[in-house]
């Protein structure tokens, strides 16, 4: 075992602590050196939700990658975006080429990212330029990171197996429920429905499976979503309730690059204006009028 | 037949292609002791195991008392509650104490009573000389001291042959007259017993036969004024020669 | 229920004042008997209901602003939901929300209306009013009838007292009536905890928010997120516990089972060896993950379907079993062929000698090892979240997703440590003892065999069984 061996060599791995706590005193000096005057001006944030980075916005248009508009996603929430074998596919992949193309720049989706953990990406803007995972704009989010203007207007949806006999998410009191960790539906069904315990899932698809097992009653999830998965894949369960929300979903885009944001604002514009959004739209969402695209 | 208790005929025994033992007959007499000499390798280590089923035998006939043990439907267990045996490396029970290592097989396998068991550890270990040391653990006892331990395990069960594999060949010189003092009160006292040794001053006082082994065989054997003063055989002669 | 009558009265009268059909069937009433002033209240409430039902409100709710729980505490900033719809033949052109007395708000609140019909989003000109006693949105355009109106007002607290409070209401119609809305919706509150109160008070503290504004510090230590943390990742660490302490005590039969199978012999020896070593190689050949995956989604579709938290225990002790086996099975071989030769030469059988001398040898020489395993598999538990088990790496996990601050995980790790650390203690007082002891066990010769024999197995402990 390696533990063992690790014992067995205990001063190895003493020095090795040492070591790594005086890399981690050097880390720390260096930081403190290097924020602090800029932070001085900025210690309001008493809050205990703490914006990931400060913001100093810059002047210029930063990107992580030169000439590559560097997105991240779950690619997990068809028909918004999904995998189709390694490459991502779906409305927002769509939206995205359309808007990288009108930008004049390089589309690059990171590997798929735990939805929970995008934001944050974001904030820290060293990986990500923007996050791109029908994230909902909401004031909480927005003290994290900034939104691009909203391009698609959902819902929420309760989904449980046909055979359940559910017929609206105030029956699922007091039962085991499930969502995708961090998303407005976990957080709407904890507020909504008394006494549920909530199992916060990676993906959604990991929380479908868990439905069809039994594992949980019932999910709760964007209604866009929830219609497609029933009718695709999904035929056993079944919306039981359809709660209107009318959240709105946004590209997140750092608070220090607030120039990112507007030239995306400007793409989106442009391509709502010569018909591209609306076609795209209607594509994927036939018979249902495209959002107007206004912050 | 009667007074021999164990009784050997034409054993061989070969480790894959190595044989080891190429036709041994031995007869030992109740209360007698017998020494086995012979340079490493002999097969007089093997030929002793054989005698408990320790070592299976490729060939030839055991008898202990009136039992044919070579029979694969002989009971080896039952056998070898009544042949005792210590090893060179004393294998004592490094977790149980000096009393319990006398007590376990008394109880799980002759199935006495706890106060019998430990009356009779007792009484052994009085006999070898360690009454005092009962609580001790294995690790506590000196080689010399773990190997009386070891003979008086034996000695509980009642055996009525004692096998002794080269006891002292592991014990410091100064440890070596304890437990050779305890194998020889056990001869004075009638035990029979089959001892492979290289202590030849034991063998020359306490033998009542001396057998030398070379390459498998029984090269000579006899009394031990025989074996060490009249050697017939040369190799037997050389044998005694690098000794002495 | 803390609102009195004297905070209902005035507004019911309010409301009568306002409507002249109401107002003259009281004065007829007033006129007529007085005892009828007391039945004024709720014949004003019944009568005007379904009379007027120009905005039923059919949603007030909360969201949970505890650092590490589900509870709504006051005194804290957190996001009022209030939903309403708009009746027959009626537009609305303002709403008020008031909220209960004693509530605040705090920096960057904010307030706006979403206006639905059925599922679609109506864009509504609107012109919110925000102060810490109410909220008001105008509508230029007056809101039809049949739409959902949903109100969030987001960074208010409520009264820092337990108890259950109501958000009253009022609107506007087009025409300019007003009318108000009684809150009949509770809204829970609890008391500041004492967690949350130590929060507030380092809120305060001059050296917390100086430590706070290094971004390393903030991000990975920040105090007020491990005084939220600590309570909020206990039960998770519990749960976390739960699973080591029933997978591995399950898990030691069944690889001792295994360890016997391995060193089968005899005529069915060698299909019992093969099917064991299947097993034991499959087991360990492959992640834990992966396992859990298949065991987490795959059961269901045979149709077997097992509580989470007790497939999460099986396939740990299932896991666990394999390593355990060969660690069982290196332990029974390192003892020294002696030790059955002895056995043997006082007749006890194989049964005895594995019970009576072997095993017990066995289990002095194992339990740094499977210590070490259970340490291991302690840590492995942690896998068990990404298939929905509820333990402590979930608990971590849905604390960062709330608060974007990676101070849960640090705290998680601390409660991680609390265990391993004394753990790996007693594995080094345990060899060294084990040391001396072998070291001491026999004479010279002996020695040198024994030692030579334990490092072997040393060795094949070592080598066979690091986890994926």
């Amino acid at each position: 075992m390696k533990n063992l061996k690790n014992l067995q060599n205990y001063r190895k791995f003493l020095a090795l602590i040492t070591c790594m706590l005086l890399a981690m005193s050097l880390m720390l000096s260096a930081c403190g050196d290097n924020s602090a005057k800029p932070t001085d001006s900025n210690t309001n944030s008493t809050d205990t939700v703490a914006s990931g980075t400060t913001p100093i916005a810059s002047a210029e248009m930063k990107l992580v990658t030169a000439g590559t508009l560097t997105v991240g996603s779950d690619c997990d929430y068809p028909p918004f975006i999904s995998l189709d074998g390694a490459t991502p596919a779906g409305f927002e992949y769509e939206l995205m080429q359309a808007v990288a193309d009108e930008m004049g720049l390089k589309l690059k989706y990171l590997e798929p990212q735990n939805f929970d953990t995008i934001l944050a990406s974001v904030a820290a803007g060293t990986k990500l330029d923007l996050g791109v995972s029908s994230f909902t704009i909401t004031d909480e989010r927005k003290e994290l990171v900034d939104f691009c203007i909203p391009y698609c207007d959902s819902n929420q949806a309760c989904v449980a197996l046909k055979d359940k006999g559910f017929k609206s998410a105030s029956d699922l009191e007091g039962k085991v429920v499930g969502a995708q960790s961090g998303t407005t539906g976990e957080s709407w069904a904890l507020e909504n429905v008394p006494g549920i315990t909530m199992k916060p899932f990676n993906q959604t698809s990991e929380g479908l499976a868990a439905l069809m097992s039994g594992d949980i009653e019932a999910l709760f999830f964007d209604e866009p979503v929830a219609a497609w998965q029933i009718k695709n894949t999904y035929t056993d369960a079944e919306t039981i309730e359809k709660i209107p929300t009318g959240e709105q979903y946004g590209f997140a885009v750092a608070k220090t690059n607030p120039v990112l944001k507007d030239k995306i604002n400007e793409a989106l514009a442009a391509l709502k204006q010569n018909g591209t959004f609306d076609k795209l739209y209607d594509k994927y969402f036939p018979g249902v009028t495209a959002p107007s695209l206004k912050g | 037949m009667n007074d021999a208790v164990i009784r050997i005929d034409n054993l061989h025994k070969s480790f894959g292609s190595l044989e080891v033992l190429k036709g041994v007959d031995l007869d030992v007499a109740r209360g007698e002791v017998v020494v086995i000499l012979g340079p490493s390798g002999s097969g007089k280590s093997t030929l002793l195991r054989c005698v408990n089923m320790l070592e299976k035998p490729t060939g030839g006939n055991i008898w202990f008392e009136d039992t044919l043990i070579t029979d694969p439907k002989t009971d080896i267990n039952k056998v070898r509650e009544r042949v005792g045996m210590v090893f060179q490396s004393f294998n004592l029970f490094p977790h149980l104490s000096a009393k319990r290592n006398i007590m376990l097989a008394q109880r799980k396998v002759l199935k006495r009573s706890k106060s019998e068991a430990e009356r009779i550890a007792l009484e052994q270990l009085d006999k070898v000389g360690l009454g005092d040391r009962a609580d001790y653990m294995p690790a506590q006892l000196s080689g010399g001291q773990q190997q009386r331990v070891a003979i008086a395990r034996a000695l509980a069960m009642d055996p009525h042959v004692m096998l002794f594999d080269e006891a002292t060949s592991a014990l410091d010189p100064e440890l070596v007259r304890g437990v050779l003092d305890v194998m020889r009160s056990l001869a004075q006292g009638g035990m029979t017993m089959i001892v492979v040794t290289h202590e030849m001053g034991f063998a020359r006082d306490v033998a009542d036969r001396v057998i030398f082994m070379d390459g498998g065989i029984i090269v000579e054997q006899g009394s031990p004024q025989e074996v060490f003063d009249n050697p017939k055989h040369e190799r037997t002669k050389d044998f005694l020669g690098h000794i002495s | 229920m803390l609102r009195k009558n004297g905070t209902a009265q005035p507004q019911g009268t309010d409301g009568y004042a306002s409507r002249g059909s109401i107002a003259s069937t009281a004065r007829y009433i007033l006129r007529n008997t007085l005892a009828a002033v007391a039945v004024l209240s709720f014949l004003v409430y019944f009568v005007s209901l379904p009379q007027a039902p120009a905005l039923t409100v059919e949603r007030t709710t909360a969201k949970s602003n505890e650092s590490s729980g589900n509870n709504i505490i006051g005194g804290q900033p957190t996001r009022i939901t209030w939903e309403a719809k708009v009746g027959n033949n009626e537009k609305v052109a303002s709403v008020t929300l008031r909220f209960p007395a004693g509530s605040t708000i705090a920096q960057g609140a904010n307030v706006k209306a979403t206006v639905l019909d059925d599922m679609t989003r109506i864009e509504t000109e609107q012109n919110p009013v925000l102060t810490g006693d109410y909220a008001t949105i105008e509508f230029p355009k007056p809101v039809p009838s049949g739409l959902l109106l949903r109100i969030e007002v987001y960074n208010v607290a409520l009264p820092s007292a337990t108890g259950d409070y109501f958000i009253d209401a009022s609107y506007v119609d087009s025409e300019g009536m007003r009318t108000d809305l009684l809150g009949a919706i509770p809204i829970k509150v609890i008391g500041i905890t004492a967690t949350e109160s130590v929060i507030s008070w380092l809120d305060q503290q001059e050296w917390v928010q100086n430590w706070n504004s290094v971004l390393f510090l903030r991000i990975f230590f920040n105090p007020q997120l491990i005084v939220a943390a600590i309570p909020g990742l206990f039960f998770g660490w519990l749960r976390s516990l739960g699973l080591v302490l029933v997978g591995f005590p399950l898990a030691i039969p069944i690889g001792l089972g295994i360890s016997f199978l391995r060193m089968a012999r005899g005529k069915g020896g060698a299909i019992l060896r093969f099917i064991s070593s299947i097993y034991v190689n499959v087991v360990r050949g492959t992640p834990l993950f992966l396992q859990m995956y298949i065991a987490f989604f795959g059961l269901p579709f045979l149709g077997i379907n097992v509580d989470s938290y007790l497939l999460g225990i099986l396939v740990l002790a299932m896991n666990s079993s394999a390593y355990l086996a060969e660690i069982f099975r290196a332990g029974i071989q390192s003892i020294h062929k002696g030790q059955f030769e002895a056995s043997s030469s006082l007749g006890m059988n194989a049964i005895q000698t594995m019970f009576f001398v072997i095993i017990p040898q066995t289990v002095r020489r194992v339990i740094p090892t499977a210590t070490s395993e259970f340490i291991l598999l302690y840590k492995d538990t942690s896998l068990l979240a990404a298939v929905g088990v509820m333990e402590q790496m979930m608990f971590a996990k849905s604390m960062v997703a709330n608060t974007g601050n990676m101070t849960p995980y640090i705290v998680a790790a601390c409660y991680y440590l609390v265990v391993t650390l004394p753990l790996t203690k007693i594995i080094a007082v345990f060899e060294k003892k084990l040391a001396a002891a072998e070291g001491l066990t026999t004479a010279p010769e002996g020695k040198q065999k024994k030692k030579r024999a334990s490092s072997l197995a040393k060795e094949d402990l070592s080598t066979g069984d690091c986890h994926e």
